[in-house]
């Protein structure tokens, strides 16, 4: 075939061009370890890395939900087991109001009990970043009411104004948690301030019988709350289960990810320079071919 | 004319004719990075026989044409792959200006943590999930003045994006709009300017056909350009001198004559996605050139992408809006269901949002789990819905057709440019100038110059001898 001398510098230019587009795209491939940027470099890796990124923000989401599940739960847990530390103590006066024989000990023993009294009204109405953490979903509502006062300032009896719902925080697509305290806790946790206020009054009468009789109740509240530490444990271990499922599901998602957006930095380095090796080439076999001519000999 | 004088005369013309291909071969050379010109050869030829006593003789040589290496096939070729190629550049640029403005890139340099949390995605895919993420958030800090706060920002960044992204795609079309309405312009420019040459080759070759090279290739150059705007075939016009006709086909398969011989028979207008042209004017079926590229690409390419941004907008406002309503508003303003519209309902602030229903708690987040679990919602159009499967999916999906429109456009482009260069190289293998060629040429004709001059100097000698020597002492 006859070829024209522009025929030559035109095929080299094309050559030269092409070699240059792709130095130039494993260059930055190998400079960025990415092997796509945009949608047309492979349009259909493009839209499942999309589709995993959504992914991956919404499992970043579900963490930090799990985080802020995580912090009322044990905000909760912490509470309630001050306040069986109260009851704890209050069974303790109870044995020991039960076995008093002077009107002085049933009287410091009631001044004890009304102290334990303000005590768990105060813990019953903990705010936890500025909501109130036993009031169910009624967060801004006080839960046990403190102004229900006899003369001296003694409470006389405790109502709870907080509702029986609970908050529930979404840790996955399609499971959520409950991670405060359940309407039987709460209300239960007004009924053991009530219980301890029955206590102080009964030791006050200075009768051991009566004393006595308040047991009971105290118990069935010391249950309650132990059930409720119980449950809280459990759903913390529920909530660090689901952190780490989580956890395990992104990292396989960024390997997802990696497999389609990531350039294999060997195989990348290695056409890189088989690239700049033909880049070379062409660029000295043209120089040759291009400045010579009939020209130089005649 | 025989005898010595004849043979001198013989020798004149000779060197004329050698002369005549040296400076032919001296224009090839100048020519040589000329694209558009086509190489041109002597056609050498007797003057004419006379019957003499010895027979019949030649009257001498003489250089009779200039004639031009032309293929009219490659040459038709070359504007037929041009046309298509032109047409394919032009979408590949619009679909590249449209990707640049959705702004859907991939930055994994961005993300500083696996879980992606600080992932710098700018486009609308990022701002979606960011939506969701934000109510679900919400969901599980109903009284956080602080999540409202961050709630409220990220759906403006939302209906930002989508607005912006949508303005973007309309400035690309009607850009295309602008640049087919300007492209009808030179063509029809070119088309006088094809009409006007004709009439020039016309005007020169009445007498000698195939003469007006230098027209002729200024010709072929204006074809060419031409072919860049529109698709078209040239057809030989038998009652014109070397003229052409330039037709177009409308959408029978009909010819519709653009030029004829000297004349623009009507020139070419857009309306539309119709480009009309002829007399009387009728709507061409173009299948190649810039001007339908950008048609293409802007009632296909960017149309789907802008439909596909009105269906997501659309059902995110639907949606949102009805999960949204138990609480006695409206989150995104109702009337604005398109990508170029959607906005968040006035009076819409960290103060007014809410959770749950007028009546709910304050820790209630009814509400706004139902709008975060929108995210996992699968809708489909066949049950009424204006898109299909969840946001995510719908919009990726729209991202990933949109990228394998503009990957195919690349490999057209990449497929007719070989094509295209294949054709070329096979017409410069016929019309281009070879600097080797021209000079062993120039070498032949210098050589046949002087072995004329030689034969000139003998018979100088030899009329020497007999008009200086002979009967001389």
């Amino acid at each position: 075939m006859r070829i024209a001398t522009n025929t030559a510098s035109e095929a080299v230019l094309a050559q030269l061009t092409k070699l240059s587009q792709r130095q130039s795209m494993l260059q930055t491939q190998a400079a960025t370890g990415q092997r796509i940027f945009q949608p047309e470099d492979d349009p259909a890796a493009v839209g499942r890395i999309l589709g995993l990124e959504t992914e991956r923000r919404q499992i970043t989401q579900f963490q930090s939900n799990a985080t802020r599940a995580l912090e009322v739960s044990q905000s909760s847990y912490a509470g309630i087991n001050e306040m069986k530390k109260i009851s704890d103590r209050a069974g303790e006066l109870v044995t020991l109001g039960a076995g008093a024989s002077s009107p002085d000990a049933f009287k410091a023993y009631a001044k004890e009990v009304n102290q334990l009294i303000e005590q768990a009204v105060q813990l019953g109405n903990t705010k936890f970043r500025n909501d109130y953490l036993f009031a169910g979903t009624a967060v801004t509502t006080q839960p046990y009411d403190d102004t229900n006062r006899d003369a001296n300032g003694n409470l006389l009896a405790v109502t709870y104004a907080g509702n029986t719902s609970q908050g529930t925080v979404q840790l996955s697509e399609y499971s959520s948690i409950a991670p405060g305290t359940t309407s039987a806790t709460n209300t239960g946790m007004g009924g053991f301030i009530n219980n301890l206020i029955a206590l102080r009054d009964a030791l006050n009468t200075g009768s051991s019988a009566t004393v006595s009789a308040a047991q009971p109740a105290l118990e069935t509240s010391e249950n309650l709350l132990v059930n409720a530490l119980s449950e809280h444990g459990a759903i913390e271990l529920r909530i660090e289960v689901n952190k780490k499922q989580q956890e395990t599901r992104a990292q396989n998602i960024e390997t997802l990810v990696s497999q389609d957006a990531d350039s294999d930095l060997a195989t990348t380095v290695v056409r890189l320079s088989q690239t700049a090796t033909a880049y070379e080439a062409a660029l000295s076999s043209a120089t040759k071919i291009l400045q010579m001519s009939l020209l130089d000999y005649i | 004319m025989s005898g010595l004088f004849g043979a001198l005369s013989n020798g004149i013309k000779a060197l004329n004719a050698q002369s005549r291909a040296i400076e032919t071969a001296g224009r090839n050379l100048a020519n040589v990075n000329n694209p558009n010109y086509a190489r041109q050869r002597i056609v050498y030829g007797d003057r004419g026989t006379v019957q003499t006593p010895l027979g019949a003789q030649s009257l001498g040589l003489e250089a009779k044409q200039i004639e031009q290496m032309r293929d009219f096939l490659l040459d038709r070729q070359v504007v037929r792959e041009n046309s298509l190629k032109s047409s394919y550049e032009t979408q590949q640029a619009a679909y590249q200006k449209a990707q640049a403005g959705l702004g859907q890139s991939i930055d994994r340099a961005g993300e500083t943590d696996t879980t992606g949390a600080a992932g710098s995605g700018s486009g609308i895919s990022e701002s979606l999930s960011d939506f969701f993420n934000s109510f679900q958030s919400f969901a599980a800090r109903p009284t956080d003045p602080g999540e409202k706060q961050t709630l409220i920002q990220k759906a403006g960044v939302l209906t930002d994006r989508i607005q912006i992204t949508d303005n973007r795609l309309a400035e690309v079309q009607s850009d295309l709009t602008f640049q087919a309405s300007a492209d009808v312009d030179d063509a029809n420019r070119i088309l006088s300017s094809i009409a006007e040459l004709n009439a020039q080759i016309g005007r020169f070759e009445i007498n000698a056909p195939g003469t007006a090279v230098d027209l002729r290739d200024q010709r072929q150059a204006q074809l060419e350009e031409l072919s860049k705007k529109i698709s078209f075939e040239t057809q030989p016009d038998p009652a014109g001198s070397g003229q052409i006709n330039v037709l177009a086909r409308d959408g029978s398969g009909n010819p519709v004559v653009l030029v004829n011989l000297a004349t623009v028979a009507g020139p070419l207008s857009l309306s539309g996605a119709t480009i009309s042209g002829g007399t009387p004017s009728t709507a061409l079926n173009v299948t190649g050139g810039s001007i339908k590229g950008a048609i293409i690409a802007r009632d296909t390419g960017v149309q789907d992408l802008r439909d596909n941004l009105d269906a997501l907008a659309s059902q995110l406002v639907t949606s949102v809006n009805a999960a949204y309503a138990p609480s006695g508003g409206t989150f995104f303003n109702a009337a604005g269901v398109t990508a170029g519209t959607i906005s968040l309902a006035t009076g819409l602030n960290a103060t007014t949002l809410k959770a749950t229903t007028p009546t709910g708690a304050a820790g209630d987040n009814n509400i706004a789990k139902a709008v975060a679990n929108l995210a996992n919602t699968s809708f489909s159009t066949s049950g009424g819905d204006a898109i299909d499967g969840t946001f995510s999916q719908f919009y990726s999906t729209t991202v990933a057709n949109f990228g394998q429109t503009l990957s195919t456009t690349n490999s057209r482009v990449t497929e007719q440019t070989n094509i295209e260069n294949l054709v070329r190289t096979q017409r410069d293998g016929v019309s281009g100038v070879s600097l080797d060629e021209e000079m062993t040429d120039l070498m032949k004709y210098q050589r046949s110059f002087q072995a004329s001059s030689r034969v000139i100097q003998v018979i100088d000698e030899l009329l020497d001898t007999i008009v200086n020597r002979l009967g001389v002492g």
